[in-house]
């Protein structure tokens, strides 16, 4: 993600959500969602098999 | 004094659970103010409990296994009649907890005694233990730097003497992060092994409990103690209780072991690789080996525990953004906005790396790693250099950690005596429900001399 998609995804989102942030806000919000971005970008990019499931077992 | 000691003392009738109280409430009434493990201190409720032991002995009754041992938990176990901080302020207005945690249930069907509570990264989201309401933990191997988190304020506690054992949690390296700090010896069991009920969460997928102590036969009787299935945790595996105490005397002895290499020494500065080198020298034939996709494994654990702990305090930020911790509000709130692709990419991902760690341990019993990639560092640094690379040092003290617990083995960590000035610990990993592997690995380090407890 460019740094301003950043900054508009956690704009919308946010607000979505019901958080009212101040442009301070929104660039330090910003700047850590940019750090998890990277963390997501390896493991997007990453191909694993089409029968791969989530970890989590849920027991009915 | 250890907590076996301590057990061993109150048998033979050379001191009684209420002497070793008074010792204790001393120590803490010392040596607290200067560290700042603590904070609530339960007197009363201790004084008790060691009467009950002390009655016990004096009826020629037999003593349970860690009788007259005092302890202390992060202040996210329930602990009667307290309120749950999970280190935050805006827990102070809850309810005390009706009734104990599990694990502080069982400690005190085993005999010990509860002394209190101990200080954390507000919600456990911290490496540091800066926590702004309640003050920084203090390392005592030097006040001026960070006892490590978020379990700080329970290695703080034992590395300062003031209690023989802690409890703590661990979902990214909260227990193995400061135990290295620290200097103690840290365990965190098999994701599912011990209970969580009564604790304050964090990240659901990830989050696990487990113990502190000045040696691997004092965390092998405390977790012993413990184990045992809880029908009130969805995610305990509900497994029966596998003693390990009775395994330490066999070491490392037949224990196919290997040094992670790539990228754990990558990411850990030159005291932190000397100690993994230092423990590994120990056992003979000792391979050197990579791990497959670890920078991965850390990114699904970090995907997932912004997206979980984000969702868990979303209402919380929405309502008292102003009240929460300004150290990790923000953080909470950034993982709040986390995309679902990424969050179930990252619990797919995690599941192919456990199959590929599965794979290794066909192989191996034990990998040795390093547990942090530096020493303490002083309270307020915001910055890591790490072999020519700027890091943020609050989330990145626990690159070492993360990819192990993303995929829940068990970890004991051990501090490496003699490689630097102040503590560092490296990671004992063994596979899923093999505990007694880790620790019997510890156990050998510690009878060559290689990994000890130091007073500070």
């Amino acid at each position: 993600m460019t740094a301003d998609a950043t900054t508009a995804y956690v704009e919308v989102v946010a607000c979505a959500q019901g958080f009212e942030l101040s442009a301070e806000q929104v660039a330090r919000i910003a700047a850590i969602f940019a750090r998890t971005a990277e963390m997501a970008e390896l493991l997007m990019e990453f191909d694993l098999p089409e029968s791969a499931e989530p970890a989590p077992l849920f027991r009915p | 004094m250890k907590a076996l000691e301590i057990v061993s003392a109150i048998r033979s009738g050379g001191a009684t659970a209420t002497s070793v109280l008074e010792a204790t409430l001393a120590r803490i009434h010392a040596h607290d103010g200067a560290i700042n493990a603590f904070t609530a201190v339960t007197a009363e409720r201790a004084q008790r409990e060691a009467a009950a032991i002390d009655a016990l002995k004096a009826q020629g009754r037999p003593l349970p296994p860690l009788a007259g041992v005092p302890y202390a938990v992060k202040n996210l176990f329930d602990v009667e009649g307290l309120p749950t901080l999970a280190g935050s302020r805006l827990h102070e207005k809850r309810s005390p907890a009706a009734r104990d945690a599990t694990l502080v249930a069982r400690m005190r069907d085993a005999g010990a005694i509860l002394v209190g509570a101990l200080n954390m990264d507000a919600y456990a989201y911290g490496f540091t233990t800066e926590n702004t309401a309640y003050g920084p933990t203090r390392n005592p191997h030097d006040p001026e730097r960070s006892a490590g988190g978020s379990s700080g304020g329970s290695a703080a506690a034992v590395a300062a003497g003031m209690v023989p054992l802690a409890l703590g949690s661990d979902t990214n390296g909260s227990i193995r992060v400061p135990s290295s700090l620290c200097g103690v010896f840290g365990l965190k069991p098999t994701y599912g092994r011990l209970p969580r009920t009564g604790s304050f969460p964090f990240v659901h997928s990830l989050d696990h409990l487990g113990a502190f102590g000045m040696g691997s036969e004092d965390v092998a009787a405390c977790y012993d103690a413990m184990q045992g299935p809880d029908a009130n945790d969805h995610a305990c595996a509900q497994r029966p209780v596998a003693p390990v105490l009775p395994e330490l005397a066999r070491g490392a002895g037949g224990l196919r072991i290997a040094r992670l290499g790539g990228y754990f020494d990558a990411h850990a500065g030159d005291e932190a690789r000397a100690a993994s080198r230092c423990a590994a020298e120990v056992f003979e034939l000792a391979a050197e080996i990579e791990l497959p996709e670890v920078e991965r494994a850390r990114a699904a654990a970090f995907v997932i525990s912004a997206a979980e702990g984000g969702s868990l305090h979303r209402e919380t930020l929405q309502r008292d953004y102003g009240g929460f911790e300004p150290h990790n509000r923000d953080r909470f709130l950034a993982g709040a906005l986390t995309p679902a692709a990424w969050y179930v990419k990252a619990q797919k991902f995690r599941a192919w790396f456990a199959e590929r760690c599965r794979e290794l341990f066909t192989r191996f019993d034990v990998l040795i790693a390093p547990a942090t990639p530096v020493v303490a560092q002083p309270l307020g640094t915001e910055w890591l250099e790490l072999q020519g690379r700027r890091l943020p040092l609050r989330p990145s003290l626990g690159l070492l950690t993360q990819p192990i617990s993303c995929v829940g083995l068990p970890v004991m960590t051990v501090p490496i005596a003699g490689v630097s000035a102040l503590p560092i610990g490296v990671q004992l990993i063994a596979a899923p429900w093999r505990e007694d592997l880790c620790l019997r690995a510890a156990h050998q380090l510690e009878q060559a001399g290689v990994a000890r407890w130091e007073p500070a």
